[in-house]
């Protein structure tokens, strides 16, 4: 996956310091003397059902256009590269939260994560029903 | 129906044979694109069952259909023997993962036949014909067009 550079702040591991439990799910961080919620992409894709422990994986801060920031956690980053971004729509069509796709050095294809969307979408649970529902056709 | 075939000359066609869960299918050779070995996928999120992820070809990001998840068989747990037919299908490339092709074939139209009314099963919807040969063997033609996602199903 790969995330446009622009939207990173910065990057750090979890520090037990500064993150916070709000009831259930909820995982905050304090960054920058403000509380950023933390959101596990694997989990809005689907790619796995519990949220990951944050000791193992990486925090990428973003800020998307519309200010609004939060923490993404991710499993690890490779490197900071430039990527020619190929339509995905062209041959399937839109996929929730991903606004293209690229090709890897390796002839992999890497999906563009759309952070703005991820944001939005996971800030309040009627986003989040709107996406799933969405995903569900 | 039948007008979609590319004939070759009068009254005949050729459709690309493949095998899916020991039974016989073929899409009209018009469509077919090219036919490579299978690569792993870039897994899509929220995608229906029976895609199983987007391959670069050449430098196109083409979405891969897993045929046997698609007409109802299961899953397939795809290996180096496995085969991906790259088809074209109103300007959108697309992937079908087979088991294996087996033969290219002339077909007589007389030997086209409509599919008998079975009950519902899920791969009567995506079959439009049956083809009968002399030796027993039938073949099933598959309509792309019924079986790809359609891009608002992508997009939802």
């Amino acid at each position: 996956m790969v995330l446009p550079i622009n939207a990173v702040q910065e990057t750090m591991r979890a520090n037990p310091s500064l993150l916070h439990g709000v009831g259930q799910g909820g995982r905050l961080l304090s960054n920058r003397g403000e509380l950023i919620p933390i959101i596990d992409l694997g989990c809005i894709f689907g790619l796995r059902d519990d949220p990951a422990p944050l000791e193992e994986g990486v925090l990428v801060v973003v800020e998307t256009d519309s200010q609004k920031r939060a923490a993404l956690l991710i499993d690890g980053i490779f490197d900071q590269r430039q990527v020619v971004i190929k339509s995905l729509e062209e041959n399937y069509g839109r996929v929730p939260g991903v606004s293209a796709a690229t090709i890897l050095g390796d002839g992999k294809i890497a999906l563009i994560i759309d952070p703005e969307e991820i944001v939005l979408s996971s800030s309040n649970d009627r986003g989040r029903t709107a996406m799933t529902l969405a995903a569900n056709g | 129906m039948f007008e979609s075939m590319s004939h070759n000359s009068i009254g005949k066609s050729d459709v690309v044979a493949f095998k899916l869960a020991d039974q016989d299918f073929c899409i009209d050779i018009g469509l077919v694109r090219e036919i490579r070995g299978w690569s792993p996928t870039t897994v899509l999120p929220h995608a229906p069952h029976y895609v199983k992820g987007v391959i670069n070809l050449r430098g196109s990001v083409v979405t891969v259909v897993d045929l046997s998840a698609r007409l109802g068989f299961g899953a397939t747990e795809p290996s180096q023997r496995h085969v991906v037919i790259i088809a074209m299908h109103e300007r959108r490339i697309v992937g079908l993962l087979a088991d294996l092709v087996s033969d290219i074939v002339t077909v007589e139209d007389e030997h086209i036949q409509a599919v008998p009314d079975l009950a519902s099963d899920p791969a009567r919807e995506y079959i439009t014909a049956m083809i009968t040969f002399e030796d027993g063997r039938i073949l099933r033609k598959i309509d792309l067009a019924l079986l790809l996602p359609s891009p608002e199903e992508g997009a939802a």
